[in-house]
C-alpha cells in the first residue's frame, strides 16, 4: 500500500503552479466576462454586445455612442446592474485577500474574515441600529452602526490577547471566540427585543447585494484598494509570519508592528465588507484555500491571485441568485450552501493534509 | 591599545514570566570566532537565553551588548543580516516548498520588490547541498518527516549567511550521519570566514566533539563556563545533571566523551 502512494507523489515532484502573471490575466478576463455577463442577464435581456457599447460608452463618445440603442438598456445596465455586480466583486475580492490575510497571521489554513469576531460586531452593530430605528444617517445609519460594532470588536479582541504576553495567534483566535459568543447572545437579546423588526435583521444577517448604490461601491472600493496596497506591501513579511513569530523576528520582521498593521487592515476590509452586504460566508474561507493550492502559498502571488478569484465567485453567485434562481436566494445562504459541501469535499479529498 | 569587542556581552540578564524566574541576574561575555555550546538539563533556562541573544525575547532586566553596542538598539531587518537562527523545529501550515522556505533565509538581503539575484540563487544552492536536502528542494515542507524538516530549517539559517549562528538543539532530530556533517559545515564556517556559533545541545558528546567552549546551565544561572576540557568535569556533571558520570578522551571522537550511570556512586 505505502509504495503504490510513493509511486503517486514521486520525490522530485516539483508543485504544479502557475506563473502569477498568467493566473493574474486569466483570472481578470474572467472577471471582465463575468461583469459582462452578469449585466445582461435579468428581467431584461441586455445583449453583450449592446453591454460592452454601454460599459465602454464612456471612452467612445459619450450618449453619442448609444444611438439606436433600446433608451432603457443604459439605464439598466449603469443605475441598477452595475452598482450591485461591481459591489459583489468588491466584496468577494475583499473578503477573499482578507481571509488570506487572517489565514497567514493567525498560522492557520482554517481562518477568515471572521475569525476575530468581526462579523458578530457588525451584525450586533446592524442589529442595533434596526431595533433603535436610527436613521440619522439615512440608508448609511445600519452600516455605520455595523463598521463601528465591527470595529470596536477588533479593539476588544485585540486588547484582550495583547494583554497576556504578546499578539499570539492562539491569543487572538481564543479571545475572537469569546467575543462572538458574548455577541450571538447579544444579537438573540436585540432580536428577543424586536418584535415586529426581527423579520429585517434576519434579512440584514443573511446577506444582500440589492439596493446597492455608487456611493457604496466607491466606499468598498476605497477600502479594498487601500488594504490590497498594504497586503501587497507587507506580503513578504507575511510569509515570515506565516512560519511563526520567532523565526519571522529572527529573518528580520518586526513581527509586532506588522501584525497590528495586518490585522487591523484586514478587520477593516471585513468591516465595511459586512456593513454593506451582511454577513457573507465561506468566501473568505474558500477562496484562499482553493487559490493557494492552484497559485501556491507564497502572499506576493496568493494575495492578488485571491482578489480576482474572490470577485469573480462572488458575482457568480449573486448573478445566480438575481438573474438565474426562480426566487432570490440571500447570498449570504447561497455561499454557505454552496461554500459548505464544496468545503466538506476537499476537506475529505485531501485527508486533513492541510 | 586595542580593545576586544566581544560578539555577546551579557550584562546582569533576567527574564521569567509571573513569578517563574526563567534567567535569574546572568553575565557572561562571548568572544568572536568560537564555537560556544550551551549545556544544562531540561527547563534550565537554554533556550530562553538563546531567544534573548537573538533578540526574539527582551530581557527584564540588564542589557544585552552585540558587538559592543545595545542588542535593543539595532532595527531587526538589520540583525537578520547578523544573526542567524537555527532553530529546533518549526510547524507549517502552508505548502511552501523547500526552496521557497530556504530562500526564506535570503529576504534581509534581498530588498522588498526584488527578485532574488544570482548570488541568493547560489547561497540557496550551497545551503541545500551543505544539508542534503537538494534532492527533495521542490517538495513540499508540508509532506517532509521531522529530520528533514529540520534540516531544511538548517538550511534557511545557513543560506541567511550571517557572521553570527544560534543554534537552538538544532541537530536533535537529525540522524548521526546528518548531525556531524551539519556541524562540520558549521565549524568550516568558524575556521574559514571568521564565523562565531552559539549552540544549544542535549547531546554532551556531539557538542564537547565541536565546540570551543561549554557554558553549563542550572536554574536559570551558570554554574560553569570555560573551554570544554575544564566544564567537562565528573563534579560538574553530577552537580548540574544529577548523575553520575566518567569523562576520558576518546582518540576517535578527539574529544573528551562522557559516559553516565543513572546514580552517583560514592
Amino acid at each position: 500500500m505505502a509504495s503504490n502512494r510513493t509511486h503517486e507523489r514521486p520525490a522530485n515532484r516539483a508543485p504544479k503552479r502557475l506563473s502569477t502573471a498568467a493566473a493574474v490575466m486569466a483570472l481578470a478576463t474572467l472577471l471582465a466576462v463575468a461583469v459582462a455577463a452578469s449585466a445582461g442577464m435579468g428581467y431584461v435581456n441586455v445583449p453583450i454586445p449592446e453591454v460592452v457599447r454601454i460599459l465602454i460608452s464612456p471612452l467612445t463618445g459619450g450618449p453619442d455612442a448609444l444611438t439606436g440603442m433600446n433608451p432603457l438598456f443604459p439605464v439598466i445596465v449603469m443605475d441598477v446592474r452595475l452598482p450591485r455586480i461591481l459591489a459583489a466583486a468588491l466584496v468577494g475580492g475583499g473578503l477573499a485577500v482578507s481571509g488570506a490575510v487572517f489565514q497567514g497571521l493567525l498560522l492557520n489554513p482554517l481562518a477568515d474574515p471572521y475569525t476575530l469576531g468581526v462579523s458578530a460586531g457588525a451584525a450586533f452593530g446592524a442589529s442595533l441600529a434596526f431595533l433603535l430605528n436610527i436613521s440619522f444617517m439615512g440608508s448609511w445609519s445600519v452600516s455605520l452602526f455595523a463598521f463601528l460594532g465591527a470595529v470596536a470588536t477588533l479593539a476588544v479582541v485585540i486588547y484582550l490577547s495583547s494583554s497576556a504576553g504578546g499578539l499570539s495567534s492562539n491569543n487572538l483566535i481564543l479571545s475572537g471566540i469569546i467575543v462572538a459568543a458574548i455577541l450571538a447572545a447579544g444579537i438573540s437579546f436585540l432580536k428577543y427585543m424586536a418584535d415586529e423588526q426581527v423579520a429585517v435583521i434576519i434579512f440584514w444577517l443573511m446577506g444582500s447585494f440589492a439596493f446597492q448604490t455608487w456611493s457604496n461601491v466607491i466606499l468598498v472600493l476605497v477600502f479594498v484598494s487601500l488594504g490590497f496596497a498594504v497586503f501587497i506591501f507587507y506580503a513578504r513579511d507575511l510569509n515570515l509570519m506565516s512560519m511563526g513569530d520567532r523565526t519571522a523576528a529572527s529573518l528580520g520582521v518586526e513581527t509586532r508592528r506588522t501584525m497590528l498593521i495586518l490585522l487591523v487592515t484586514a478587520s477593516m476590509i471585513a468591516a465595511v465588507c459586512v456593513a454593506v452586504a451582511g454577513i457573507i460566508g465561506f468566501v473568505g474561507l474558500l477562496v484562499p484555500h482553493m487559490m493557494r493550492a492552484l497559485a501556491g502559498p507564497d502572499n506576493r502571488r496568493l494575495v492578488p491571485v485571491s482578489l480576482l478569484a474572490g470577485a469573480v465567485l462572488l458575482v457568480a453567485a449573486d448573478t445566480l441568485t438575481r438573474a438565474v434562481l426562480p426566487a432570490e436566494v440571500p447570498i449570504g445562504i447561497l455561499t454557505a450552501l454552496i461554500g459548505g459541501p464544496f468545503f466538506c469535499y476537499i476537506f475529505r479529498k485531501r485527508r486533513m493534509g492541510l | 591599545m586595542i580593545t576586544m569587542t566581544f560578539a555577546f556581552h551579557i550584562d546582569g540578564i533576567g527574564f521569567g514570566y509571573a513569578g517563574n524566574l526563567l534567567i535569574e541576574n546572568l553575565s557572561a561575555c562571548f568572544n568572536q570566532g568560537k564555537f560556544i555550546a550551551i549545556v544544562g538539563p531540561n527547563g534550565c533556562g537554554k533556550t530562553t537565553l538563546v531567544n534573548l541573544l537573538a533578540g526574539a525575547l527582551r530581557p527584564k532586566w540588564g542589557r544585552i551588548f552585540f558587538k559592543g553596542n545595545p542588542l535593543a538598539d539595532y532595527r531587526k531587518r538589520t540583525l537578520a543580516r547578523e544573526i542567524a537562527l537555527m532553530p529546533q523545529d518549526f510547524n507549517v501550515n502552508f505548502p511552501f516548498s523547500v526552496r521557497e522556505v530556504v530562500m526564506m533565509g535570503r529576504y534581509p538581503h534581498i530588498p522588498r520588490f526584488s527578485q532574488p539575484s544570482s548570488l541568493d540563487h547560489a547561497r540557496v544552492d550551497d545551503a541545500l547541498a551543505a544539508t542534503d536536502t537538494t534532492t527533495f528542494a521542490d517538495r513540499l515542507v508540508t509532506e517532509l518527516s521531522g529530520g528533514e524538516r529540520q534540516r531544511v530549517v538548517a538550511a534557511r539559517a545557513l543560506a541567511q549567511d550571517t557572521p553570527y549562528l544560534i543554534l537552538d538543539e538544532a541537530t536533535s532530530n537529525l540522524d548521526i550521519r546528518h548531525a556531524i556533517a551539519l556541524l562540520e559545515k558549521i565549524r568550516e564556517g568558524i575556521e574559514k570566514k571568521g564565523r562565531t556559533v552559539i549552540a544549544v545541545f542535549q547531546d554532551l558528546n556531539l557538542a564537547v566533539r565541536f565546540c570551543d567552549d561549554l557554558l553549563m546551565m542550572k536554574n536559570g544561572r551558570i554554574e560553569a563556563f570555560g573551554t570544554a576540557g575544564e566544564v567537562l568535569t565528573p563534579e560538574n556533571l553530577e552537580r548540574v545533571f544529577d548523575v553520575g558520570a566518567k569523562v576520558r578522551f576518546e582518540p576517535f571522537a578527539g574529544a573528551g566523551q562522557v559516559t553516565f550511570a543513572a546514580k552517583a556512586e560514592g
